[in-house]
């Protein structure tokens, strides 16, 4: 029952976060100066039309931008609750098609990239700590602190010259052309994610294998450790059932700030390596403000990031019983 | 062990003779020495501790001094570049890192350079010759540009380089460059030390103000819970889905032309070191939550040690290796934030510079095909972030009380 | 550079004739088609590939793909797509018979219909690929102008298609006037004001100056008249002799299919009884068209503005281009865009074959730089663009397969400018901006050839911004004018117009009077500014105690409308000032330069919105503009030269835009399997840049191996 009630208080605060997210995102979205009837009017005036002040507002009434903040966000967020996510003014499409066309790719690339990051990162993290200042260890530090130090960007652009290099052509895109439709074409496919993965889950990684070794050094002194080693439990099982333990309560708490991290912070990325994700999409929408876009591109972000903060609020309870007492006798 | 001479030495020393006595005397001052020693290490504060296991520890000492080096380095950079910013140089577009002479005409005289000839091929690709009839010889403390140092005092002295002043008219300055020009012909290296007085300054900042900001809300939403946690982390997390990027466009919009750009860099990062300490702050608070019921501290509390302590002393130590690590890898991301704020147009703006504003200028194509040296700036990220890092892991030794 | 001297020059002579235009679409254009001989005008570089010889098919007069179709029964036999026999375009400019295959791969970024259109283009006359800015019979098939030149009779081509195979005829165009191109007219055909009862905006981009005559300060819009199916009239209330290149450069594509567009179309005038366009309201045009193209337009307006003028590429309006798309993913980055060849297409090659030779072209969407220098280098695109400072890069790589061809431009600079804004609200600026001394200054203060040697990689010329040699409006003096390095004059110069200063090194002039440092804001937008450039123009500029501060601006074309812009980096190219006299002109409102006085001339001159009234020079400029406008008269050719020749003067004397390096050429990576690429073109907004390529005429010498 108490767990019952936990959960339903704190579904209800993640609700009224949410309100609170929707608000700050459609008030930081109409920050920039201008409307998307200046980008319209810069596109005009590119085409060799003359514009008028009155024909200006008339713009700006048509497309509903002169209104005060707030009842444009009323209205805003009354269509997002009746499901209408408003007109994309550059595209003249239904912002929530637009975001599911590319809400797959982009869901995929994240979960993809970030479970080859766990994968990778925990073992390495684990190794490290096992194997503290030894060669492996001072490797594995130097090249995962070489990989933190390329911004992304230029990473992205070595790896495509070195893929052009080695291929002759430069490995660009997420999809082949024409699809998925047999097998050679999804191995084309899984090649054009190697790089993607490397460049957006490299950071991530190597900061992972950082916080784990960190945690498994911390933990591999502590008594009960001694203990149970002294009980002449064997090392692997000590490392995986019991140390391990330790270090998922700082990787859970972080879920829903990692996923955000791999779902914004593959912007720029995915402009460099032309992924068909949500990211270049948001940029354009912000730059040429298309508010009903960007806006619900940021709040699908944010959505996610309150439910992975809520999973990791859960899990951390399930996985720590003590973190659960607590929470429940507060 | 020692621990057990000390009462022993002081029953035997009655019974003896003066001889014996001064010998003893002698022996108890040595041993009354090795007692305060021993003392100290016994009444020495954690901090002492850690900073003598610290001393020991090679590999953090060497990215100490590494790091001492680099700091000395940024503050008298204008002295030890031979340029300014500003000191531009058509002939030198792109060129590759000087060789540096020793032997002119089989006679040797010292360092030198010579004048290089640019030529193109039928592809445009720029060929360096050099034009070995004049040795242009390096120098120390020679005058060039002027700059200030330390923002006070006006002068032209340069640690080395090529004395510029004698040249005939007409004939552009040449100067030795060990790690290549840029487009606009000026050095490289020269480049990277000035950068550094932005590059190993400003992201310390923002990354220790996060630091403190993730340890103290996080600590203290995890330590008291009840309302104040549930107001922190809804704000944690409003935080952590906050919109950065239409932020920063507002920004970069908002900011008046001709401001310094020092100025909007440190802005710039204090804005993303507020913006920045959600995720810590949670991770602390989590650890404080399931600490928090631990015996120890349960006893501590019941004995009657304030909050403050026992958060300082039981429940911080608990995971420093943690924090450290958390402090460590927020440097890279701060040097590394600036390039992709470059990218909207809230960079550092030319002609001053940075690690950030160098690493951007050199990711084209056709820098890393034709220009390699240009990406050696990512080797002075990389290497004073190791150095960050390896002092990070000799704290946390040191501040292991298991070891 | 040599090479530009010789492809501009003949801009020079033929561009000031502009008298001829009545003959010059003459129906000898068309009718007798030279036969198109192998390229005689063998370039000196990248005509090797142009020259070779290649076996061609002559038995074959349409592509095997169509004779496929027709063989199937999916499509009518060639004669009945072509129009009828003595109305088919034989191409002029196919430069060697072709065969028939194989798709063209190139790049274009996501705003694409600025860059693929010209590819596709059909304009009702067009400019000749001669370079000598005289327009010819396209889409039309003759035109000729009464003896005043008020009336103007164009000709249409008969049995011409639509590419869905309905017939072309003159109610395409006029429906396109009436209906979409123009607003809500009076009686005596001049346009209703936006707050006028009755105002009805026009369905696509607003109509253009081409359609317009000014008598005693009033506009007048043209009237179509339909004479029959293949034949209609444009009359004007005064003379109009430069309609076809007025029409060529604003209104390019005069006509709309009619069939397609009376089901989104609402009807204006209130007219019940006509079958072919029956009355809709907005909101049923509205529901039609989002039905149609399975779009969400939240207004009639909006929807108006995205199926009109430039945006009509979407794959289901039936369209007149050479190609045709195949799907409307212009605007997805990272994705393919294909146009495949128009089954319809009206032109042939001297042999009777239909063109285009090439199947399809494939558009990589591709918005950064160095993905496409990296296809470029990948040898992945047929025909490639690419910037100069990757030229080694691309270059060698591709040496063995692809070569450049060079077009210039007819730019008066490079995009490293500064332009002040001459009415600029801080009144201590504006007297400085205004001060032809103090731009001296500015000219001088840099030092070119570092610039050259740096930012061009020493393959500009040292200039002063200006029209380039061979060029309309070439002047020695004009083009080297204030570009000798010499920061000491330009210190001189600026002691007498600013308060004294004592030169010490992060201090700046304060201007005259005043206790305000001498402060240059200069904005641009985000993308497409050189860097490099910048910190030099800083650093030059401090040195003569101009403080330059920049600022990153995307709104800055609506900054500029409302005269908020001190300086921005403003680059001219234009052909010719009484074609397209906007940039040079202050008549309208979107120039930094003249930001005000525009506004001034824009508002009917008035100053009641903000504008300001221009004085002596600028005045003068648009004196001359107005007298280029009302020439009429016998002595009409010699107005207007003498006027074009005064503007020219003014801009001179004034140097209002200063340019530092001259504009590199535009490079053309062209794969060695493609013939027929031209290499003495100019590329030109006016002359619709790719379009000059015919590209409707190139072909691949060995289709096998070419992409598919």
């Amino acid at each position: 029952m108490d767990k019952l009630k936990f959960i339903a208080k704190r579904l209800l605060l993640a609700v009224i976060t949410m309100f609170l997210i929707s608000f700050v995102v459609f008030f930081v979205i109409q920050l920039p100066p201008g409307d998307f009837v200046d980008t319209l009017v810069t596109n005009m005036i590119a085409e060799g039309e003359k514009v008028s002040q009155a024909e200006i507002a008339a713009l700006r009434e048509l497309y509903g931008v002169d209104r005060p903040f707030l009842e444009q966000y009323f209205d805003w967020l009354g269509g997002i609750l009746t499901g209408d996510w408003g007109t994309s003014f550059n595209f003249n499409e239904n912002v929530l098609s637009i975001i599911l066309e590319y809400l797959g790719p982009t869901m995929m690339l994240s979960i993809v990239t970030l479970i080859v990051q766990y994968v990778v990162s925990i073992p390495i993290g684990i190794y490290a700590a096992k194997h503290q200042y030894s060669v492996g260890d001072y490797a594995l530090t130097l090249v995962g602190f070489i990989g933190m130090a390329i911004p992304h960007f230029l990473f992205a652009i070595l790896l495509m010259y070195i893929s052009y290099q080695l291929t002759g052509t430069a490995v660009m895109g997420l999809f082949p052309e024409g699809g998925i439709v047999d097998f050679a074409s999804f191995l084309d496919f899984l090649k054009r994610l190697i790089i993607p993965i490397i460049v957006i889950g490299l950071g991530g990684t190597c900061s992972s294998i950082r916080s784990t070794r960190a945690l498994m050094l911390d933990e591999q002194t502590r008594p009960y450790v001694l203990c149970t080693r002294a009980k002449g439990v064997k090392e692997s099982t000590l490392t995986w059932k019991y140390e391990l333990r330790a270090i998922l309560n700082p990787t859970v708490s972080g879920l829903g700030g990692i996923i955000a991290g791999i779902f914004n912070g593959s912007t720029i990325t995915a402009i460099v390596l032309l992924l068909p994700t949500l990211g270049p999409i948001l940029l354009q929408a912000l730059k040429t403000q298309d508010v009903y876009l960007s806006g619900g591109i940021l709040l699908i972000s944010a959505t996610l990031v309150v439910i992975g903060t809520l999973i990791s609020d859960l899990l951390l309870a399930v996985l720590d019983p003590r973190i659960q007492y607590i929470e429940e006798t507060k | 062990m020692k621990q057990s001479a000390d009462p022993k030495a002081k029953a035997s020393a009655s019974s003896l003779t003066e001889k014996e006595e001064r010998a003893a005397e002698k022996q108890r001052r040595k041993e009354e020495k090795a007692r305060i020693k021993q003392e100290k290490y016994y009444t020495a504060s954690q901090w002492q501790l850690m900073g003598r296991k610290l001393v020991k520890h090679k590999l953090a000492m060497g990215s100490a001094v590494l790091l001492i080096i680099l700091y000395l380095f940024a503050a008298f950079a204008n002295f030890i570049a031979p340029q300014g910013l500003e000191d531009y140089s058509s002939s030198a577009s792109n060129m590759p890192p000087t060789p540096l002479h020793f032997v002119h005409e089989g006679e040797f005289i010292g360092p030198f350079i010579y004048r290089f000839e640019v030529e193109r091929d039928e592809m445009r690709n720029k060929i360096f010759v050099e034009d070995t009839s004049t040795p242009y010889r390096l120098q120390f403390f020679v005058h060039g540009t002027s700059y200030k140092l330390f923002g006070l005092f006006e002068t032209d002295l340069h640690l080395y380089g090529v004395d510029n002043s004698q040249l005939p008219p007409g004939q552009e300055p040449l100067q030795y460059m060990p790690f290549g020009a840029d487009q606009l012909g000026r050095d490289l290296f020269s480049r990277i030390l000035i950068g550094s007085q932005v590059s190993l300054t400003v992201p310390l900042l923002g990354t220790i103000i996060s630091f403190v900001l993730a340890l103290v809300i996080g600590g203290i939403s995890g330590y008291y819970g009840g309302w104040i946690d549930t107001v922190i982390q809804r704000i944690v997390e409003v935080l952590s889905s906050f919109p950065t990027l239409p932020l920063w466009m507002a920004l970069s919009a908002a900011i008046p032309a001709g401001i310094p750009v020092v100025q909007v860099y440190i802005w710039i990062t204090l804005i993303m070191s507020l913006m920045g300490w959600t995720g810590l702050a949670r991770t602390v608070r989590s650890r404080f939550l399931s600490l928090k019921k631990e015996d120890y501290v349960m006893a501590a509390r019941l004995s009657g040690v304030s909050d403050m302590k026992i958060v300082a002393k039981h429940l911080v130590p608990g995971f420093m290796s943690y924090l450290i690590v958390n402090l460590t890898l927020g440097i890279p991301n701060m040097i590394l934030g600036e390039t992709s704020m470059s990218f909207l147009g809230l960079g550092m703006r030319a002609p001053a510079t940075s690690w950030g504003v160098l690493l951007q200028e050199c990711q084209n194509v056709s820098n890393i095909a034709n220009c390699p040296w240009k990406l050696i700036p990512l080797v002075f990220v990389a290497v004073s972030i190791l150095a960050f890092n390896f002092l990070g892991d000799g704290l946390r030794d040191a501040a292991d009380p298991y070891k | 550079m040599k090479k530009g001297k010789r492809i501009l020059a003949f801009l020079l002579t033929a561009a000031m004739s502009i008298s001829m235009l009545a003959g010059c679409g003459a129906p000898t254009q068309t009718g007798t088609a030279s036969s198109a001989a192998p390229d005689a005008s063998g370039g000196e570089s990248g005509g090797a590939s142009s020259t070779a010889e290649v076996e061609v098919d002559l038995s074959q007069k349409e592509a095997p793909m169509l004779a496929e179709q027709v063989e199937a029964g999916e499509l009518p036999p060639l004669e009945e797509r072509l129009p009828v026999a003595e109305d088919v375009m034989v191409e002029p400019d196919v430069l060697s018979l072709g065969n028939y295959g194989g798709s063209i791969t190139a790049r274009v970024n996501d705003n694409a219909r600025w860059n693929y259109g010209p590819w596709t283009e059909q304009s009702m006359f067009r400019f000749k690929s001669d370079n000598s800015g005289e327009v010819e019979a396209n889409v039309c098939k003759d035109f000729y102008a009464n003896e005043d030149y008020t009336v103007w009779t164009i000709e249409l081509r008969e049995g011409m298609k639509w590419s869905d195979g309905e017939p072309f005829t003159a109610d395409d165009v006029i429906f396109y006037y009436d209906h979409m191109s123009t607003p809500a007219l009076h009686e005596d055909r001049t346009a209703y004001d936006v707050d006028e009862e009755g105002y009805y905006p026009a369905f696509t981009s607003k109509p253009y100056n081409c359609y317009q005559v000014t008598v005693d300060g009033e506009n007048y819009w043209a009237e179509f008249e339909k004479v029959d199916d293949y034949t209609f009239t444009v009359t004007f209330a005064a003379p109009k002799p430069s309609f076809p290149q007025e029409v060529a450069i604003d209104n390019k594509w005069m006509f709309a299919p009619k069939h397609f567009y009376v089901n989104i179309v609402a009807r204006k005038d209130g007219v019940t009884d006509d079958p072919t366009f029956p009355l809709i309201t907005e909101e049923e045009a509205l529901a039609n068209a989002n039905e149609l193209f399975g779009k969400d337009w939240d207004s009639y307006n909006t929807m108006g503005k995205d199926t009109g003028y430039y945006s009509w590429d979407y794959h289901i309006i039936p369209s007149l281009r050479s190609f045709i798309a195949v799907a409307d993913n212009w605007n997805k980055v990272g994705e393919v865009y294909e146009l495949v060849r128009n089954p319809y297409f009206f032109k042939t090659d001297s042999e009777g074959r239909q063109l285009p030779y090439v199947d399809s072209l494939k558009f990589y969407i591709i918005n950064e730089e160095d993905q496409n220098v990296l296809k470029l280098v990948g040898g992945e695109l047929t025909i490639g663009n690419f910037e100069s400072a990757d030229y080694s890069t691309v270059v060698s790589a591709t040496q063995e397969t692809h070569h450049v061809v060079e077009w210039n431009t007819p730019a008066w600079s490079d995009t490293n400018t500064i332009a002040l804004n001459q009415t600029v609200k801080d009144l201590d600026k504006r007297a400085l901006f205004q001060d032809v001394r103090f731009r001296e200054a500015l000219s001088i203060a840099v030092d070119r050839n570092l610039l050259n040697n740096t930012i061009s990689d020493g393959m500009a010329e040292a200039v002063q911004a200006s029209p380039p040699e061979g060029a309309l409006g070439y002047d020695e003096e004009w083009r080297y004018k204030w570009t000798e390095y010499d920061p000491d004059r330009a210190n001189e110069i600026l002691d007498e117009l600013t308060e004294p200063w004592d030169r010490a090194s992060g201090t700046y002039r304060k201007m005259k009077g005043t206790d305000k440092d001498l402060e240059i804001i200069y904005e641009y937008k985000d993308d497409g500014m050189n860097t490099e450039f910048l910190s030099v123009l800083k650093s030059s500029y401090a040195a003569i105690g101009v403080k330059l501060s920049e600022k990153i601006n995307p709104e800055i074309s609506t900054a500029i409308l409302a005269n908020e812009v001190e300086a921005t980096n403003e680059t001219v190219a234009t052909i010719n000032p009484s074609l397209r006299p906007d940039s040079i002109i202050p008549m309208r409102n979107f120039m930094c330069v003249f930001s005000a006085y525009g506004k001034w001339y824009e508002d009917g001159k008035s100053t009641a919105n903000g504008g300001l009234e221009p004085t002596g020079d600028m005045l003068e400029l648009i004196t001359c503009y107005e007298n280029i406008r009302t020439a009429t008269g016998d002595d009409r050719e010699q107005v207007i030269e003498e006027n074009i020749n005064r503007i020219y003067e003014l801009h001179k004397e004034n140097v209002w835009f200063i340019g530092y390096l001259s504009a590199l050429p535009n490079y053309y990576l062209v794969d060695n399997n493609l013939m027929n690429f031209p290499d003495d073109r100019i590329n030109a907004d006016e002359f619709r840049f790719a379009s000059m390529m015919r590209p409707e005429q190139l072909y691949f010498a060995d289709v096998e191996s070419a992409p598919q």
